[in-house]
């Protein structure tokens, strides 16, 4: 279909072409979000914003339009999480409440030295891509403007 | 004069009373603001998407600053918009409506990703300022002159904690947003953008709404996986900030061993915090702890066999108390 897409905005396909693809553009959110998206990229780097461009566009703006629905870089740079095995802390019964105590007692004191194995601290594995995914969805000026939106 | 009136279109006649009409709305503007302070606001917010403008402006965020260009179109129909960084990594954004696309050139090719954009400055003040005037107090300051136009200077003073001071400074003309600032409760600068030189135009040639990339590069198209708004009530959440409220909830594929995550979107009209929820896949190691990467801060913990993660570029504690907005969750 992103060919079909494409060779539309390329003026392109036959008639009948035209409009099996236009119906089924209609029929799908993503497809008229792809439609548009390749619009404006078409258009921009041939510089052809033109009538013809505004009546393709009245194609869609026929269509009730919903939100954008954004995309997102694949270039994450998180590490990979680690195989370990399943918290055995997890599955202690609660035989001993006293213990149970003592250990929460401990956790907060010292949160760093006591904490389960299977957890790590997001200063050492920085959650980089959710800190995009923020940027992205609740776009900010960071989001463009500074490198923490650039990754 | 401020305005620059390119003369090639002088003799277009419908271009004339566009702009006249424009000019009108906001010296009518104007006058309302004498009335109500938020006016000001308003005219602010509406400047910035209804006037057609080109300007060069230094962004500042935490230790980076960066100077950027920007070139705004309202045609009457549709807004149109070229964002140019200077300086580092070539990188320009442009914007059709609500339909955003960012390209960044590398020595090999050109990745294309499309995104969302709203709020860029100097759009950053929402449509509806009701918002806005619920979390904030308005209070005028002095007069200043930025990138040559005289400007009023608007302070945002938070009613509470929850959210940073904003301090604007407002084109006295025309409302345009000329400066914005964002301190912390120290008064210490988060993220400051500043015209060094901006003018309005009335041109409707898009000529300029052109990447200035290698056409002979290859480009690729970035096909992320996409968004799903969500209807699940995966979580009970209550007790947000004052002022916060849902503006979007969607699911998504996230990380390497791509998972299901829910991302709740909460807002204040001026700040936006994430919320994310995600089962811990067996064998992957949960996150845990508080940091800040430039001006946002994280804060992640564990709940029920769910990875709770907050991210937003607001003070601390109210990432924390939307961390434990989350009243139950699935458990896994």
């Amino acid at each position: 279909m992103k060919e079909k897409i494409s060779t539309l905005l390329d003026d392109e396909l036959d008639l009948k072409g035209t409009s099996q693809t236009v119906s089924e553009i209609i029929k799908d959110k993503r497809l008229r979000e792809r439609f548009e998206t390749y619009q404006l990229i078409r258009d921009s780097m041939k510089n052809e914003l033109s009538d013809a461009t505004f009546s393709s566009k009245s194609i869609l703006d026929a269509i009730d339009k919903e939100p954008i629905q954004m995309q997102f870089n694949k270039t994450s740079k998180v590490a990979s999480a680690m195989a370990l095995p399943y918290p055995s802390w997890m599955s202690w019964p609660v035989a001993a409440s006293f213990a149970a105590v003592l250990l929460i007692a401990a956790l907060s004191m010292n949160h760093r030295y006591l904490k389960p194995s299977e957890t790590v601290e997001i200063a050492e594995d920085v959650p980089a891509d959710y800190i995009q995914a923020h940027q992205m969805l609740a776009p900010t000026n960071v989001a463009y403007y500074s490198e923490t939106g650039n990754r | 004069m401020w305005l620059i009136i390119l003369r090639r279109v002088t003799d277009n006649f419908l271009m004339q009373r566009l702009l006249f009409s424009l000019l009108f709305i906001f010296f009518n503007a104007s006058a309302y603001a004498l009335d109500d302070p938020w006016m000001q606001i308003e005219k602010a917010s509406q400047a910035a998407r209804q006037l057609s403008y080109k300007g060069i402006f230094v962004y500042q965020n935490h230790q980076e600053v960066r100077s950027i260009e920007i070139t705004h179109l309202n045609n009457g129909n549709e807004e149109f918009a070229r964002i140019v960084s200077l300086d580092g990594p070539p990188r320009e954004l442009l914007s059709r409506g609500d339909n955003v696309v960012v390209f960044n050139p590398n020595k090999e090719n050109v990745l294309i990703q499309k995104r969302q954009g709203q709020n860029l400055f100097p759009a950053i003040l929402p449509s509806n300022i009701n918002i806005v005037k619920s979390s904030y107090n308005l209070r005028f300051g002095d007069h200043e002159r930025i990138g040559g136009r005289e400007a009023q200077i608007v302070y945002l003073d938070p009613r509470d904690e929850y959210r940073y001071p904003y301090k604007l400074w407002l084109d006295k003309e025309f409302g345009l947003l000329l400066k914005m600032m964002i301190l912390d409760h120290h008064q210490k600068i988060i993220e400051q953008a500043s015209f060094n030189q901006v003018a309005l135009f009335a041109s409707q040639d898009l000529n300029w709404f052109k990447p200035s990339i290698d056409t002979q590069k290859k480009y690729l198209m970035d096909e992320a996986p996409e968004n799903i708004t969500s209807n699940e009530k995966y979580c009970v959440i209550s007790n947000l900030p004052t002022g916060y409220r849902e503006v979007s909830h969607v699911t998504r594929m996230m990380g390497r061993q791509p998972q299901l995550v829910h991302q709740w979107i909460f807002s204040d009209g001026l700040s936006s915090v994430s919320l994310f929820v995600n089962p811990i896949p067996k064998g992957q190691k949960s996150r845990v702890g508080e940091m800040q990467v430039g001006s946002a801060h994280i804060f992640a913990r564990v709940m029920n066999g769910n990875q709770i993660t907050v991210v937003g570029e607001v003070p601390p504690i109210t990432i924390q108390k939307i961390s434990n907005s989350i009243q139950s969750v699935s458990a896994h």
